[in-house]
């Protein structure tokens, strides 16, 4: 890389920015990592306990699970550090390259066809290099320089020849995968919704990448495509949006600057230049700067996108995240430490095993996954510390705003630069192809030479035997000289020698004319050479300028990135303390419902016992009123009764008189009649009797009528009553019915803030855990799925120990061997391949129903019924649970205490002892099964292998 | 440069999770969800389920023949021999080879003007189905994986997309792209239920509710330490196998009545239409099936009267019967293929690659009923009015069952257009 | 003398469509063809003069018959009507026009005595009728898959009828009864991948001795919609009670061949027509054995032939448009 002095020095400056967190160098990565990824103030969150700890670093360092044995043993151990131990004896598994080979091909290839390089060698390769402790950054090199020629190395060229050498894809991958930038919208213009992703990007890294193809070659005695490559050029784009205005651009490779290339005239620029079938090399290989570049240890881009994918590895998810969408909007989690653990893998010369130990040795790593117990705790505090907060905010937007004022102006800068560069460099072009056709015309006049000299050799290779042909016939014409047909023959040989011998002479005239003839277009390719050397130095200050814009440019570019990555974690932070200040208002606001609905209750309770008070009133009062109705009732019958009799008596009054009045008249008619006489005494004194008692009925009727008027006034006294008890209790009913939905309005309000409370107490957890203050959840990948049920159910012990015995017998270690550590070592090498090899037919299936589509991301987890139907249906799940001599299924058979049982189930399965309820669990289910408990066990085995718990690495 | 922006999208997935967890909170259950697709939409999706939308594509494997089909030109050179007939729709004539057809054309919609310009088989047939053009890098999800997605609920106890293969098969397609394997097709090889949805031999029907009983126990203990949205869409998964087994019936065509097989007619694709009539009524949202084969290189008329007679028979009842049912208001049925055939007749006797002027049938949803839509030349040789092209037609029959094309899907952070966003519907033609 | 091995081509007329069927007029004055349209066209053999007649049918025409004085022909068309016409009239119009089949008429015959047409086509079944006025005689029902291919035992007692599954039925003429059928199996191949019925008897001969019957069409398609599949000809015994062929005779190399059409010719010789992915051949076997004595090749790609009366001449159309006159004889 050649830059100018100045440009030099600024590019030191960005590559050695100061660290922020204010750490002494000495300090390891996995307390850097803790300090800078400290839990949430007011949080109590520790670390896993020892079970989950060592299922989840086995599972994430060798992709299987302990066995019950290796549990049982973690677990007894009390020395203090034994996970320091765990984690070294881990990464000493011969299982640890097989498992982190298979992650990387899963980054690299995303389970692409292996249409050009099989898998097995792929694989190997891969498990090789990590075994030898190659490092990133050389792996990477390797496979970003391969061609594929060299059958030895050849399965480095996987990433382009399985991608069928198709150099936009390839640009897609290498970006996404190496850089962490998935660049493709930015192929025809700017990314729309990525302010970051330019097109210059894409189109500087597809410089670099475009001059590759396919070329089928002989390897042996088969063909085979390589990965070949051309001499390249720059590269010239415009925007599908805005049209006409043209950029270019020499390779540049992400997050740095563009590159200076060797000049070299048309017709050059090859080593071996490009035929059929075979491998052009390029003086100068574009592909071998990539590899440089990139891996040189100073491109933070790349550095930065490894250590998020190796962090990614551990803890389920990138510090940045998406994996491939690194970019000014998505800082990540945490853009210092992102950019501290590029700085450190990149100078612990990107060894994987050691950076991926510091991982697993902190305490980050070690968190627990579960909700913190005192989350409502932390909330409390969390309004207070807003305004600080705020306050941070707006300073860094300040920061941030000039930042990107700064890289405004210095988009401007380079884009005038290279305004001015273009028609400069247009000449060059011109010349470029002038020169190229001046050669041209030189390869044709040098090709005629070299046809007219063929001709002219051809020919005197007959004239030389026609020569020999004529001294041997003249010889014999001579010890013959008699044979006149031999003389004759002679003289024929050598008349026809003199012609040949003349048409040779001619023919070497035309190669001396042909030969002339290359002095003209010599020159003409001399003088276009000089063309170019003319048109490269008026280039070149402008060329210096652009580059000088550049290098400003990328500065500015990392100075607003870093000041967006700032921006952004003091954002995040805002987000989580607002979120945790409305988790708290929520828990006030239920707080306050609580105390209302007890208000609301005792209101509640007080109406219901004045309402209930009031009844005893309400029914004396009732009873009153009906004695007095009753009462006046029966004074209006007296009334009528009185009445009644009077009428009787007034009506015999009535009688009597007329009778009284007809004997008179009657005796009037008849005087003297004694009987009538007396009668009419009788009638009369009879009439005065009963007139005398009228007075008597009229008192009993008066008497009878103020009884009624009295019983009356009576009753409308305890009408009234009675209705201003109605009255009163009507109105207690009401403050019932008040107090009640009164309780109801509390109590919803209640359940509405415990929903709030449990959506912002959900949301706070998701949150800790993308910040990993808690542990993700990890989906297990097909392979870990695979390999964790073959270890689990002992189909893998199995397996292992058939080879062992079969190797014990086929070539049995010697007793000094067996005290030589790397003979055993490589003894377990041997034995963990023998095993992979025996089972790895079966990973296909699990590919098939848990690994996402080929070509896509594969660690995005899904969940379809097919997969369910697969566990449960297939009858190979099922088949691997069932009781085999020594499996888990038959241990729990055998054990004949359920609590030892139960213990057995769990720690074989899930790694972990199993908690009181659930060894009652067990024990009842096998209690209840004694009759068909091997088919038992083997439910419950398949019932945990099955369980979230196991799916999940937590 | 515009302001960072990741803070809108948090918060839109915090709104997914919650209206997630709202869901679950409903449900008696506790465990509903299918995945995590749904979060990035939970709107849409939810409005949709009110009136839940189905797509059934018949792919006309190899390139069927417009000018046997639904744009003749009898008489003409390039006619062929067979005639054309009047339909049930005035002034629409399609060729004799469909009689059938001809007598529901009032439920039809010919859209005669395509024009794709690409010939090749792999990628006329990428184009048809995802509605872009192939890019080195790039991939699209097929159609059957956007219907999935935009219309089945989340919820449903079964496959949201599935594709009826000639052949035999099965299993799950790889064709959801970045939607994700959730979304991919299940394959039902030859009309066979998928796989795996029968109890494996030796397992007792008690076995079975024993291992999913305490399966459900061991999760409901996990998950009370902490229930995410991957764990409900693991343990869900489970139940929806279940729900599935016991769904299985939905699958088994041999269930219809006989008369209805009668009807079909009893070769694959009869079979297939009334399998794919099953899976509509089960609720299924989307049903590709296939008849093969149309790449008549030779011997073009011989093999259209074979293969056109099967297909306009299974075609006809099914349009119909999804008419008499009142499906045909929620159902988009489209018959399409991955071009056309020339209107040149080779030496053979056959038609060639064509992708310049052919037609696709589509029925149903908001799609006009008793239309030709687009015109060709006398000959067939090219598109006079109302042309249109692959990423018109996607657009269409999206927007025609509701679906808003010019929205995006968001994938894991990623905002990703629904179908090709330089590309638009078709101006005027949707009711 | 008859001689293929001389055999050359003597003249040829051009067409304006590519055609399809040919049959010289039993007098041996004309040749009459039906192309890739409606119209048919008469070339007089003895000059070339062409006449065409328009009018009859609506579509293309599969197969033309004639009566046995040669004085009227029938021709049959894709939208199933059989059509009367004056063979050497200047002003050709139909004399008469009847609506015979649904869908297409594949194959005609006409009896050996001249009493009786019979005909074949997509609507399985094989009629027969009074070539004098066109009256339906009767129906032959049996086939299950389209009929190819008719034609009358040399003493017209009985009629054969092949169609694509490779089933040959010989029926007896005067009760219609299906006597037997032979099966000429390796003409027909159902390819699963594709899902499509591909073959037939495409050729259908009787040997003037009645002893032999000749089936011809294609086999080896492995890939039928890309015309890959070689000629072959099933002979079958009419002596024995054998429903399969005594004898496949095929002519290698002439990929992408059908036969289209059978002739025996008088020196015992079975002579098939060819198209092929070089052109078409005439192939010639003997009875006796499997593969062709000798093929001569056609500039282009052939569709259909026959043998004049003299039993020297061949008419054979083409897709490039022409009729072309192939003599089996030294060149005069």
């Amino acid at each position: 890389m050649r830059v100018t002095t100045s440009g030099l020095i600024l590019l030191l400056a960005l590559f050695s920015a100061p660290q922020t967190w204010g750490q002494t160098p000495s300090d390891t990565l996995s307390s850097v990592i803790d300090q800078t990824l400290a839990p949430p103030s007011g949080l109590t969150i520790g670390v896993c306990s020892d079970a989950e700890f060592l299922r989840r670093v086995s599972l994430d360092l060798i992709g299987y699970p302990p066995t019950a044995v290796e549990t049982r043993a973690f677990l007894a151990d009390p020395a203090p550090d034994k996970r320091i131990k765990m984690v070294d004896q881990l990464l000493a598994s011969p299982r640890f390259a097989r498992h982190l080979a298979t992650a990387i091909d899963l980054w690299l290839m995303e389970r692409r066809p292996n249409s050009n390089i099989p898998q097995d060698e792929w694989h190997a390769w891969l498990v090789k290099s990590i075994r030898e402790g190659k490092p990133w950054n050389v792996l990477a090199r390797e496979i970003l320089n391969a061609d594929g020629a060299d059958p030895a190395t050849r399965p480095a060229a996987r990433f382009y020849l399985d991608r069928n050498s198709e150099p936009n894809q390839i640009v897609r991958d290498v970006g996404r995968i190496f850089f962490g930038r998935d660049l493709q919208c930015a192929q025809c213009h700017d990314h729309p919704l990525v302010d970051d992703f330019k097109q210059a990007d894409y189109h500087g890294l597809l410089a670099f990448i475009a001059p590759g193809y396919s070329v089928a070659i002989k390897n042996g005695d088969r063909t085979v495509n390589i990965h070949a490559e051309k001499a390249g050029t720059d590269l010239q784009f415009e925007s599908v949006f805005y049209k006409g205005t043209l950029h270019r651009t020499p390779p540049r490779v992400p997050g740095d600057l563009l590159i200076d290339e060797p000049n070299f005239y048309p017709g050059e620029e090859y080593t071996v230049v490009p035929a059929d079938n075979i491998q052009a090399v390029p003086k100068f290989s574009r592909r071998q700067k990539l590899a440089e570049i990139a891996t040189s240890g100073t491109n933070r881009v790349f550095n930065e996108n490894i250590a998020n994918r190796l962090w990614s590895h551990m803890f389920g998810r990138g510090l940045v995240h998406p994996l491939d969408m690194h970019h000014a909007d998505n800082p990540g989690t945490n853009p210092v430490l992102m950019k501290a653990l590029g700085e450190r893998f990149a100078a612990m010369s990107y060894d994987m095993k050691g950076f991926l130990r510091e991982i697993a040795l902190s305490q980050s790593y070690q968190r627990p996954f579960d909700a913190p117990g005192d989350l409502l705790t932390a909330a409390a505090q969390a309004a207070a510390q807003l305004a600080p907060l705020e306050a941070e905010r707006t300073a860094a937007g300040a920061t941030y705003t000039s930042a990107k004022t700064a890289f405004e102006q210095a988009t401007t800068a380079y884009e005038a630069a290279e305004k001015a560069y273009l028609p400069v460099v247009a000449e060059l072009d011109k010349a470029r192809t002038q020169c190229a056709e001046a050669k041209k015309g030189l390869d044709a006049a040098n090709a005629a030479v070299a046809e007219a000299q063929k001709q002219a050799t051809t020919k005197q290779e007959i004239a030389t035997s026609l020569q020999q042909a004529v001294t041997a016939a003249q010889a014999a014409a001579q010890k013959l000289p008699a044979d006149a047909e031999l003389a004759a023959a002679a003289a024929k040989f050598a008349e026809r020698s003199t012609q040949v011998t003349g048409e040779v002479a001619a023919l070497q005239k035309v190669v001396e004319e042909k030969t002339a003839a290359v002095a003209a277009p010599t020159n003409a390719y001399a003088t276009s050479k000089t063309a170019i050397d003319v048109a490269l130095a008026a280039t070149q200050p402008l060329r210096e300028s652009l580059k000088q814009k550049d290098i400003e440019l990328l500065a500015a570019r990392r100075q607003m990135q870093d000041q967006v990555g700032a921006l952004a974690v003091i954002d995040a932070r805002i987000v989580t303390t607002k979120s945790l200040a409305a988790l708290a208002t929520a828990k006030q606001s239920l707080d306050t419902a609580q105390l209302a609905l007890a208000a609301r209750e005792t209101e509640h309770k007080a109406a219901m016992e004045q309402l209930v008070a009031y009844a005893p009133t309400v029914t004396e009062r009732e009873s009153v009123l009906k004695v007095a109705t009753d009462a006046l009732s029966a004074a209006a019958v007296a009334v009528q009764t009185a009445q009644a009799e009077q009428a009787n008596h007034l009506a015999l009054v009535k009688d009597l008189t007329t009778a009284t009045e007809a004997t008179g008249a009657a005796l009037a008619k008849l005087p003297g009649d004694a009987v009538l006489a007396d009668a009419s005494t009788k009638l009369k004194e009879r009439l005065v009797a009963t007139q005398t008692e009228s007075a008597q009925y009229q008192t009993k009727v008066d008497k009878a009528s103020t009884d009624k008027t009295t019983a009356t006034v009576t009753r409308d006294a305890a009408q009234k009553l009675m209705e201003e008890a109605v009255v009163e209790r009507t109105r207690r009913e009401q403050v019932v019915a008040t107090a009640v939905t009164a309780v109801d309005t509390t109590q919803s309000d209640r359940t509405k803030f415990q929903g709030e409370i449990a959506a912002l107490s959900n949301d706070a957890v998701d949150g800790y855990s993308k910040r990993f203050a808690l542990a993700n959840l990890k989906a297990l990948t097909p392979e870990q799925l695979c390999w964790s049920i073959f270890q689990v159910t002992d189909v893998y012990g199995r397996h292992w120990n058939a080879e062992v015995a079969e190797l014990d017998k086929a070539a049995p270690l010697t007793d000094a061997q067996k005290q030589d550590p790397a003979a055993v070592a490589a003894r377990m090498l041997d034995l963990e391949q023998r095993t992979y090899d025996k089972l790895k037919g079966n990973l296909s299936t699990f590919i098939q129903f848990y690994g996402a589509g080929a070509g896509q991301p594969q660690s995005d987890f899904f969940a379809t019924a097919d997969q369910a139907l697969y566990a449960a249906n297939a009858g190979s799940v099922s088949s691997w649970c069932a009781q085999t001599g020594g499996n888990v299924t038959d241990l729990v058979v055998n054990q004949l205490d359920a609590k030892l049982a139960a213990e057995e189930l769990y720690l074989a399965v899930l790694s972990r002892l199993p908690t009181e309820t659930e060894t009652a669990a067990v024990a009842d289910i096998l209690t209840k099964r004694a009759a068909d408990k091997s088919v038992a066990a083997q439910e419950l085995v398949w019932g945990l292998v099955n369980s979230a718990e196991f799916r999940f690495n937590h | 440069m515009q302001d960072a922006n990741y803070a809108c999208r948090s918060s839109e997935h915090t709104l997914a999770r919650r209206s997630f967890l709202g869901t679950l909170a409903a449900t008696a259950t506790g465990a509903v969800a299918g995945g995590l697709g749904i979060f990035s939409s939970p709107v849409i999706a939810q409005q949709l389920k009110s009136d839940q939308k189905r797509v059934v594509v018949i792919n006309m494997h190899g390139g069927l023949s417009q000018l046997e089909s639904w744009d003749p030109k009898p008489g003409t050179d390039t006619g062929g021999p067979f005639l054309s007939i009047p339909t049930s729709v005035p002034g629409i004539q399609i060729s004799e080879l469909l009689p059938q057809t001809a007598q529901i054309m009032q439920h039809l919609c010919l859209l005669r003007g395509v024009n794709t310009s690409e010939d090749d088989h792999g990628k006329g047939r990428f184009m048809m189905l995802t509605g872009r053009r192939q890019m080195p890098g790039l991939d699209f999800p097929e159609m059957g994986a956007v219907c999935a997605k935009t219309l089945m609920p989340e919820t449903s106890d079964l496959p949201g997309h599935i594709v009826i293969t000639p052949g035999g098969g099965g299993g799950r397609g790889n064709d959801s792209a970045y939607l994700g394997p959730k979304y991919s097709s299940i394959q039902l090889g030859n009309g066979n239920p998928p796989p795996n949805t029968a109890l494996p031999g030796g397992l007792t029907e008690q076995s079975e509710l024993a291992r999913h009983d305490f399966r459900r126990q061991v999760n409901e203990r996990f998950l009370n330490r902490r229930r995410t949205a991957v764990t409900e869409a693991f343990t869900y998964s489970y139940e929806q196998a279940l729900k599935l087994m016991q769904k299985k019936d939905v699958f088994d065509v041999s269930k219809e009545p006989a008369a209805d097989h009668e009807r079909y007619g009893k070769h694959d694709f009869g079979r297939h239409c009334l399998l794919a009539r099953r899976l509509l009524e089960s609720g299924v949202g989307f049903v590709q099936l296939a008849h093969s084969n149309y790449d008549t290189h030779n011997e073009n008329f011989n093999f259209h009267i074979e293969q056109m007679a099967e297909f306009d028979r299974g075609f006809s009842c099914f349009v119909k019967d999804l008419a008499d049912r009142g499906m045909l208001e929620s159902t988009l049925l489209i018959v399409l293929s991955e071009f056309g055939r020339t209107p040149n007749i080779n030496h053979y006797a056959g038609r060639d690659h064509w992708s310049r002027a052919w037609s696709v049938c589509v029925a149903g949803a908001r799609f006009p009923r008793g239309v030709a839509f687009g015109k060709t030349n006398d000959k067939g040789t090219e598109v006079t009015e109302g042309q249109c092209d692959h990423g018109n037609l996607f657009h269409t029959y999206l927007t025609a069952v509701g679906v808003d094309s010019n929205g995006s899907f968001n994938i894991d952070g990623r905002d990703l257009p629904i179908a090709d966003p330089s590309s638009k519907m078709i101006d005027g033609l949707l009711t | 003398m008859l001689d293929v091995k001389q055999a050359h081509v003597v003249t040829q007329w051009p067409a304006d469509r590519p055609l399809n069927v040919c049959r010289f007029d039993p007098q041996g004055r004309y040749v009459v063809v039906g192309a890739e349209d409606a119209t048919l066209a008469r070339f007089q053999l003895s000059d070339g003069a062409k006449v065409l007649f328009p009018g009859g049918h609506q579509t293309w025409v599969f197969s033309l018959a004639f009566s046995k004085d040669g004085n009227t022909f029938v021709s049959g068309g894709g939208e199933g009507k059989i059509i009367w016409w004056e063979t050497a009239t200047a002003a050709p119009a139909p004399l008469r026009s009847i609506a015979a089949h649904k869908g297409w008429i594949r194959s005609m015959a006409v009896s050996p005595d001249g009493a009786l047409l019979a005909s074949g086509g997509n609507d399985l079944v094989v009629r027969l009728w009074n070539m004098s006025d066109g009256a339906a005689i009767r129906e032959l029902s049996g086939h299950e898959k389209h009929v190819y291919s008719v034609v009358f035992h040399p003493n017209g007692t009985t009629l054969f009828t092949g169609d694509l599954k490779g089933a040959v039925k010989q029926w007896d003429v005067a009760t219609g009864q299906l006597l037997r059928t032979f099966e000429a199996k390796p003409l027909y191949a159902y390819n699963d991948g594709q899902g499509v019925d591909f073959g037939g008897v495409r050729g259908l001969a009787v040997s003037p001795d009645g002893k032999w019957l000749a089936a011809g069409g294609l086999h080896k398609a492995s890939n039928p919609l890309g015309a890959v599949h070689e000629p072959i000809v099933c002979l079958f015994d009419l002596a024995s009670d054998k429903p399969e062929p005594v004898r496949q005779q095929i002519a290698e190399g002439v990929t992408q061949g059908i036969i289209w059409g059978l002739r025996w010719l008088s020196d015992g010789s079975l002579m098939g027509v060819s198209g092929g992915g070089s052109g078409g051949f005439l192939i010639f076997w003997k009875p006796d054995a499997d593969k062709d004595y000798y093929r001569f090749a056609l500039p282009s790609l052939a569709r259909e032939m026959d043998l004049h009366l003299d039993g020297l001449q061949v008419a054979t159309v083409h897709h490039d448009r022409h009729v072309r006159i192939t003599k089996l004889a030294a060149k005069t």
